[in-house]
């Protein structure tokens, strides 16, 4: 929880962020509620995308996945960034992926262009240390993954202390945004449960390792404690959240059972995008959000008629199609960082004094690579 | 991928031609003779121009004016942001093309041959195609994957493999093949503006030929609609269908068939995916008999598709025999020219199938 969370709270809603299939915790930080993704989980028509997606599958604006083959989606966040470099919106693209998928090849392929052509892009590995059931030393021959993007600086990460994760990816944000080009960051998670539901997750690791994590990192506890020993809320105030959570937690699930599966009907629609091409684009401008598709069968059908219509009419980038109509496109650098919903207590610039061990940041750079290690220091 | 030796290969292949470049001044255009590659690379340019959102990336595309010189001048024209050099990482760059198309930008990304594109053929299948359907209508990807594909000459195995029937059995995604100038300026047009991922098949060996394009055909604003076949010769006795460069082979066995009174429809499919099933069917239900010409393999290829979808429609009645397919022979393409040539569809094989196909 502490890297969605952390990251979350370091972005704004306009930047944007991709991620492979463990993607429930994002899809809710990038702002689907909790019923929509459960209803999603189930295949209800009440889901983020009418059952037709499923766990893997979820999508929000500027969220995209949610991604099956994992290591394509990192490709596809490099060129998100490329899409804010070329609007020159100042926004950044965070790129998640995994221990497992960090040996694919296509990551490398990104790192390079991401490089080459300073793309504003945080690449982020979840290092759970175990990619399904093969731990990391079976899988890498380096297991430094903050290192593996060679000429890309690195930051390793304590992934289980959010204000740690937090001010990591500030950093990160901010170094993107600078134009310095990509960074990467390894975020030292871990994962309770198996890898998916048909894997109890006890074969190729040990009881007692899952239960000393849990006892002793989970960062939902750590949190807690901090806030508690620094006297920034009440064991009463806690008891409330966790209530009101578990109330918003039961109507979701509630829902998710009771919503009807989505008619046949959908069964071949969203084939496509469009009928005539160029009278979307006109709807897409207009901010016409009817603009999903209301396509019956396979085939889209184009109407030259309409085309005409646009003969000399250039697209001006200010009028970027957002599908989603929610987001202004190019958001401002000055946006309020998204606060975390279970933070109570408001602002909280100052880095409050840790009763648990401080967290460890570890910063490969490459030679000449000058990352003001000034301000690394004042995170320990 | 080996660039130089198929530059190398590529030379002298095709005659000096007279090619008309637009200029400014122009005063209205009568019909003249356009290569492919102009028809090509005048409909990008235009493109370009129309939408600063479109962009065109992919291997020597930009300094280079193009592996086949598809992209010439583009690079002068509109730099270094709008005409993108990438290193040779088909799986990145093509991932990279469909994250920029998902964020909002039209991308134009190059394949230097559609052979390469099987490297990358995950980020067109899983992340461009599916992306739509799977986010409900949330989420459109309006990319187009273009470059050159099926046999060059000369390029052996690995350089020669026709991916039509690949791509076109994916849903999701719209495949073209165009055979003359107006096909391909057209067609990249429509593919340009459409907002969904398009697979635009060209072929090495038409970027040099002339062809006539009518004065309508040069308008800035000329698209040709995706889905719609064209019937490129009328006629009664029989149909033949086809699909890029083997068109020209069924205009000229059309042409010696003339000769000896068998007069032969000739369908351009123009469009792989969605099929014009009807302009097929009419035709058949016009002339009884129907030959199908491809460049690809023979197994669930494109004629195959096209005798399932006869069979299953009302065009079967009609039908004085079985369909015929003529299409590339089941192997990988050998190098030797001689082996080549007869691996690949020639214009008496389709005279035979005709014939064969007529019982005369």
């Amino acid at each position: 929880e502490a890297c969605a969370a952390g990251i979350e709270a370091a972005i704004n809603p306009s930047d944007h962020l991709i991620t492979a299939y463990r993607a429930h915790g994002y899809t809710y930080t990038r702002g689907v509620s909790v019923k929509e993704i459960l209803a999603e989980l189930t295949g209800r028509k009440g889901g983020v995308v009418k059952g037709k997606g499923g766990s893997m599958h979820m999508y929000a604006p500027h969220f995209y996945g949610g991604n099956g083959i994992v290591g394509a989606q990192v490709p596809l966040g490099a060129g998100i960034a490329l899409a804010c470099q070329y609007q020159a919106n100042n926004q950044i693209c965070v790129t998640l992926y995994g221990d497992g998928a960090a040996n694919q090849g296509q990551l490398f392929e990104s790192f390079n262009m991401a490089a080459l052509w300073k793309l504003p892009c945080i690449f982020i590995c979840e290092n759970n240390k175990y990619g399904m059931g093969t731990s990391v030393e079976r899988a890498s021959a380096s297991t430094d993954y903050y290192r593996r993007g060679d000429f890309i600086p690195g930051l390793r990460v304590d992934g289980m202390d959010v204000l740690c994760v937090r001010e990591a990816a500030q950093f990160a944000a901010d170094h993107c945004r600078a134009g310095k080009g990509p960074i990467i960051m390894e975020l030292q998670t871990y994962r309770y449960h198996g890898h998916s539901m048909s894997d109890p997750g006890v074969s190729y690791r040990t009881r007692e390792e899952i239960q000393e994590v849990r006892t002793k990192s989970d960062p939902i506890s750590m949190l807690k404690e901090r806030m508690l020993g620094n006297n920034m809320a009440s064991v009463e105030e806690f008891k409330e959240i966790d209530i009101e959570i578990r109330k918003e937690v039961e109507e979701a699930a509630q829902f998710a059972t009771s919503d009807p599966e989505p008619p046949l009907e959908e069964l071949c629609n969203h084939i496509f995008s469009n009928n005539p091409p160029l009278e979307d684009e006109k709807k897409l401008r207009a901010g016409d959000r009817s603009l999903k598709s209301r396509q019956r069968g396979a085939e889209s059908r184009n109407n030259p008629e309409e085309e005409e219509e646009e003969r000399e009419e250039k697209m001006p980038l200010a009028q970027l199609a957002d599908p989603w109509q929610k987001m202004p496109v190019g958001g401002t650098a000055g946006e309020e960082a998204h606060h975390d919903p279970e933070d109570t207590m408001g602002d909280d610039d100052s880095m409050p004094a840790c009763t648990v061990s401080p967290p460890v940041v570890l910063v490969s750079a490459p030679q000449g690579c000058r990352l003001g290690l000034q301000v690394l220091v004042g995170l320990i | 991928m080996a660039t130089s030796l198929r530059c190398f290969l590529r030379s002298g292949k095709q005659a000096v031609l007279v090619v008309a470049r637009r200029g400014i001044h122009r005063s209205p255009p009568a019909a003249l003779q356009v290569t492919v590659r102009d028809a090509l690379n005048q409909a990008m340019d235009e493109e370009l121009e129309r939408d600063e959102r479109v962009f065109l990336l992919g291997e020597e595309v930009a300094q280079y004016d193009g592996a086949y010189k598809v992209s010439r001048g583009l690079w002068k024209k509109y730099g270094d942001k709008r005409i993108i050099d990438t290193p040779i990482s088909e799986m990145g760059f093509a991932g990279i093309a469909v994250g920029a198309a998902m964020a909002g930008l039209r991308p134009i990304c190059e394949f230097m041959t559609f052979n390469f594109s099987m490297q990358a053929i995950d980020q067109v299948i899983n992340s461009a195609a599916k992306t739509y359907y799977m986010s409900a209508g949330l989420q459109p990807v309006p990319i187009v994957f273009r470059g050159p594909n099926g046999a060059s000459a000369g390029v052996a195995a690995q350089h020669s493999q026709c991916f039509a029937a690949w791509y076109a059995h994916c849903p999701g995604l719209k495949v073209v093949s165009p055979w003359n100038s107006e096909d391909a300026r057209g067609l990249l047009k429509s593919a340009i503006r459409d907002d969904n991922p398009v697979v635009f098949l060209e072929n090495e060996l038409l970027y040099g030929v002339p062809f006539e394009m009518s004065e309508e055909s040069q308008s800035k604003d000329f698209t040709v609609p995706i889905g719609k076949a064209k019937i490129e010769r009328p006629g009664t006795h029989i149909t033949l269908v086809s699909h890029s460069r083997y068109v020209g082979h069924c205009l000229d066995a059309a042409a010696v068939l003339a000769k000896e009174g068998i007069d032969c429809e000739v369908i351009n499919l123009r469009t792989i995916r969605p099929l014009d099933v009807e302009c097929i069917e009419s035709s058949v239900m016009k002339t009884n008999h129907l030959v199908t010409v491809e460049g690809g393999w023979p197994q669930f290829g494109v004629g195959a598709e096209i005798c399932a979808r006869i069979m299953e429609g009302s065009a079967f009645n009609y039908l004085d025999s079985p369909v015929t397919r003529v299409t590339g022979v089941d192997i990988p393409m050998p190098y030797a020219k001689i082996l080549e040539e007869h691996s690949l569809p020639q214009v008496k094989d389709i005279i035979f199938s005709v014939k064969k196909t007529l019982n005369v």
